[in-house]
């Protein structure tokens, strides 16, 4: 079973998973994961995020750095870095900050 | 809340949980939890630290204290160290608990665990004369030969028996609340009880 924190819930401290986190609740720390990790609409994380691949349809403040993939959905909010192979960002999404992908 | 929170198997929390709605631990987490909702800890979960909520249900390991607002059941196979305050408690055949448990009547406002426990509140009987401390100090105090007051102590399906060299005093609910017996006085490894959650698993 993978990691759901629902909304409505507040995690302070630092997350380390094996396994799927689905965020639609507030996280503030630091978030590691060995697969994906999506951010829902809604969710707020406020945490440097590590992980294969990394959907944000919410906010997140902080660096990223994904293995694989970033998406940013539309009504994405993100200020930080992002580091990762590919990265999409819909119409809509908003981002500060810089890029790396490795070119 | 329609969705419940879920810390799984493969995910470990260190850092504090508190929020609306339910939350189901079949993972780590050291840190202390506090949800207004139902707390499950599933048979693969470990909590090293408190936990408040409506209700508690336990298949797991926790080493803390729990606190309910309704209810708290020990399944089958739960393991705790700490202790336990709610209106109603229930506790399973094969379940193991060490620690000091509250219950009370329903509708009776439970008291925050934080700092009354109620092992300060005994007072010395071989010495009558010296006069008991209104406020016990927290780490420093140790009465000889405590009374135990009114508060149950529970040790269901034979824990594992208290060393031999353990001191007379020595009471298993109380201070092997931390899970080890480290030579340090009774009342210093009570005062050490909210480190617990610092301990590894």
């Amino acid at each position: 079973m993978s990691t759901v924190i629902a909304p409505g819930i507040t995690i302070e401290g630092e997350i380390t998973s094996d396994e799927d986190l689905q965020i639609g609740g507030t996280v503030r720390g630091k978030l590691t994961s060995k697969d994906a990790v999506a951010i829902d609409a809604g969710a707020v994380v406020e945490a440097d995020v590590q992980a294969s691949s990394l959907t944000i349809g919410g906010h997140l403040v902080g660096n990223s750095q994904v293995a694989e993939r970033v998406d940013l959905l539309a009504g994405a909010r993100v200020i930080g870095n992002v580091k990762a192979a590919r990265i999409t960002i819909a119409e809509g999404a908003q981002f500060k900050g810089n890029v790396d992908m490795d070119v | 809340m329609a969705e419940a929170t879920v810390i799984g198997a493969g995910t470990r929390i260190r850092g504090r949980i508190h929020g609306d709605g339910d939350l189901v631990v079949d993972g780590f987490v050291e840190g202390d939890v506090k949800v207004n909702g139902e707390v499950q800890v599933g048979a693969s979960g470990l909590v090293a630290a408190s936990i408040e909520g409506a209700r508690i249900s336990v298949r797991g390991a926790v080493r803390g204290d729990l606190s309910a607002t309704v209810s708290i059941h020990l399944e089958e196979g739960a393991r705790v160290v700490g202790a336990i305050r709610a209106p109603r408690v229930s506790v399973a055949s094969g379940a193991l608990y060490r620690g000091v448990l509250h219950t009370a009547a329903p509708g009776e406002v439970v008291p925050v665990i934080a700092g009354s426990t109620p092992v300060q509140a005994a007072k010395p009987q071989a010495a009558p004369a010296r006069p008991a401390p209104a406020v016990a100090p927290k780490a420093f105090v140790a009465p000889p030969a405590p009374v135990r007051p009114a508060a149950v102590t529970v040790a269901v399906a034979a824990p594992p028996p208290p060393p031999a060299s353990a001191p007379a005093i020595d009471d298993v609910a109380e201070s092997d609340a931390d899970g080890e017996n480290d030579g340090t006085m009774p009342a210093m490894r009570r005062g050490a009880r909210g480190q617990v959650a610092k301990k590894k698993n």
